[in-house]
């Protein structure tokens, strides 16, 4: 595995890792939340934004006193002592445990799931085992604030987006787009194959250290957070009608 | 929908109580008026757009005109027209693109500073050009009791629904009271409580009543130079491609907002059209499978799986979000070195706005 950094912006650089063939390496996802961690503990709030995303992260910068060449130079310091072994690849990934997602899988809550198990000539059932036998790494976050992009989905599930979004997917939907699979946090529109829907809330909220953070007022503020974060790994279940209501679920009327 | 759980409201000064609130009525509030400020901070790992002020440069000269925080919260308004009413005496600043300015029955000129008087009716009618008109107050909005401030922001995002009020706009015809300090607790009086009407608006007309010189007022509608830090996948592209992106012209359409503004012109065409998403900076240059530029700008999405060419300079993104469709744009190339010559100009007379005022 190799890194590289490459400077996007006045204010922006990107860390990419790529694979010794040289391709994008997606396994250097299981270090991103050490990597964040030290990134930020080194350069504090000077450092404004860490976007990872599947092989990359892009850092943002203060560069009220510095340019970005000169944080760029820093931040080559901290990758080049920085454990990127295998080894410490494979520690990362064995303290990750799966998060567990209780998924309610059902024609009412996915739309979509008689169609895709049509299309792909499977029943609903084995959809759902195979959708439910994966432990799938979060790559990204964004399109909407707390939508996780998970890969990868069984190659017999792999299924485009829909050809029309639809105007509201309810919030706790568990999606399908090509290889990635990923959950509604909100309700919102949205184009990929529904299979089913969670009860749990995917939003926490987070109580920033009062005492760590400056200014301050800041220790005050309200943080949104969501219950996973790129590098988290996730396993889906089924669970019955019964047990998503008790949950909390709710269906459509 | 998310919502901020905690509590608090814009920092209050520590020795002063927290009661001397007062407010300005919104009545009139156009297609889009929001409240807004530098921007957030470390939100963007979990898809929360930066957002803050579209154009930080008029943002930054309302406050600097009444000698107000870099970062106090400001009313952005797109296209007005624009109406409201105060419930105190205070000193208000007028920039960015705006017709007229009304108060009560006069009518003013914009980029300066306003001695307002309870109960003044305040207009601003909508721009011949330009997008944003920026509404500031001495010591800045503050949030009325129950919203919250977003990663350090006051900033709402329609779009995300997040940040005060739901990030949800000021609604066309708007009731809402913004509350802002009262005069009595801002230095307008240096400590002589309380002023005849008459001396306060002397001192107002003679020391505190300010205009932005004409050279720094901005002609929204001369053509547009981006200067292009070439990066992200502009490898990919031949040289001679390269070149005649910085030779051709550029349309702004119709369709631009606060998240991206879209160029028409000649394509650029990328052999893969697609990647794996990664994170987008402010001013990125995307190049969707039609070949038509998007600069993507303050309520950009955070990740995005577009080849992208590069980004524009900081300060040109700014004066992109004032330009109207069918605007003019050229690209120029610039050398990074040098375009912090005019990062730091602008630092040493607004002071520090990257990273809002902390030392790097």
């Amino acid at each position: 595995m190799s890194w590289s950094t490459e400077i996007v912006s006045q204010d922006s650089l990107i860390l990419y890792f790529q694979t010794h063939e040289n391709s994008p390496d997606l396994d250097a996802i299981a270090l991103f939340p050490q990597l964040s961690e030290a990134l930020q503990s080194h350069f504090q709030d000077r450092l404004i934004e860490i976007i990872p995303s599947y092989a990359s992260i892009l850092l943002t910068f203060n560069v009220a006193a510095s340019t970005i060449s000169q944080w760029q130079q820093l931040t080559e310091n901290i990758l080049g002592v920085f454990d990127f072994s295998e080894r410490a690849k494979q520690s990362a990934k064995q303290l990750a445990r799966p998060i567990d997602i209780p998924v309610y899988y059902s024609e009412q809550t996915g739309p979509d799931l008689q169609t895709l198990a049509q299309a792909k000539n499977l029943s609903q059932q084995e959809i759902i085992q195979r959708h439910s036998a994966n432990i799938y790494t979060v790559y990204a976050m964004g399109f909407a604030p707390g939508f996780a992009y998970m890969g990868f989905v069984d190659s017999h599930l792999a299924s485009p987006r829909l050809p029309t979004p639809r105007k509201c997917v309810k919030a706790g939907s568990i999606g399908i787009a090509d290889r990635q699979t990923g959950i509604y946090p909100n309700d919102s529109p949205g184009g990929w194959n529904i299979i089913g829907r969670t009860a749990i809330d995917l939003h926490i909220s987070k109580q920033p250290n009062a005492s760590k953070t400056f200014p301050p007022n800041e220790s005050t503020q309200p943080h949104q957070n969501f219950l996973f974060k790129v590098g988290d790994t996730v396993r889906f279940h089924s669970v019955s009608k019964a047990e998503y209501l008790a949950a909390g679920g709710f269906l459509d009327e | 929908m998310s919502k901020p759980l905690q509590n608090s409201t814009k920092p209050q000064c520590p020795n002063e109580p927290a009661s001397a609130l007062t407010a300005l009525n919104i009545l009139h509030a156009g297609p889009m008026t929001t409240l807004q400020d530098l921007g957030r901070q470390g939100g963007q790992h979990l898809g929360y757009c930066q957002s803050g002020a579209a154009d930080e440069y008029s943002y930054l000269w309302a406050n600097k005109l009444l000698d107000n925080d870099i970062n106090c919260a400001a009313l952005e308004i797109c296209f007005g027209p624009f109406e409201c009413e105060f419930e105190f005496d205070t000193l208000i600043a007028i920039t960015g693109s705006m017709g007229k300015v009304q108060i009560n029955q006069s009518f003013h000129d914009g980029w300066q500073s306003f001695l307002i008087k309870a109960g003044d009716r305040l207009k601003i009618h909508a721009p011949s050009n330009g997008i944003y008109t920026y509404l500031a107050i001495k010591q800045g909005f503050q949030l009325p009791a129950g919203e919250k401030m977003f990663f350090g922001s006051v900033a709402m995002v329609p779009r995300e629904q997040s940040g005060p009020f739901e990030g949800k706009k000021f609604e066309r015809l708007s009731f809402e009271r913004l509350p802002f300090e009262s005069a009595s607790k801002a230095p307008l009086y240096y400590g002589y409580s309380p002023p005849t009407r008459k001396k306060a608006q002397d001192f107002y007309s003679h020391k505190q009543q300010r205009r932005v010189p004409w050279q720094f007022i901005p002609n929204y509608a001369s053509t547009l130079e981006l200067g292009l830090i070439l990066s992200y996948q502009s490898s990919q592209l031949s040289a001679e491609r390269i070149e005649h992106i910085f030779q051709d012209t550029y349309h702004l359409s119709a369709d631009s907002n606060k998240m991206g503004a879209r160029l028409e012109g000649p394509e650029i065409k990328f052999d893969r059209q697609h990647l794996l998403s990664e994170g987008v900076a402010f001013g990125a240059v995307q190049i969707p499978a039609n070949g038509q530029p998007i600069i993507l700008l303050k309520d950009r999405q955070t990740i995005g799986g577009y080849p992208k060419i590069g980004c524009i300079c900081l300060l040109d993104a700014f004066r992109l979000s004032q330009s109207r469709p069918g605007q003019k744009i050229k690209f120029k190339p610039v050398e990074l070195t040098h375009s912090y010559r005019e990062l730091r100009q602008w630092q040493n007379f607004f002071g520090q706005t990257l990273g809002k005022g902390d030392s790097g």
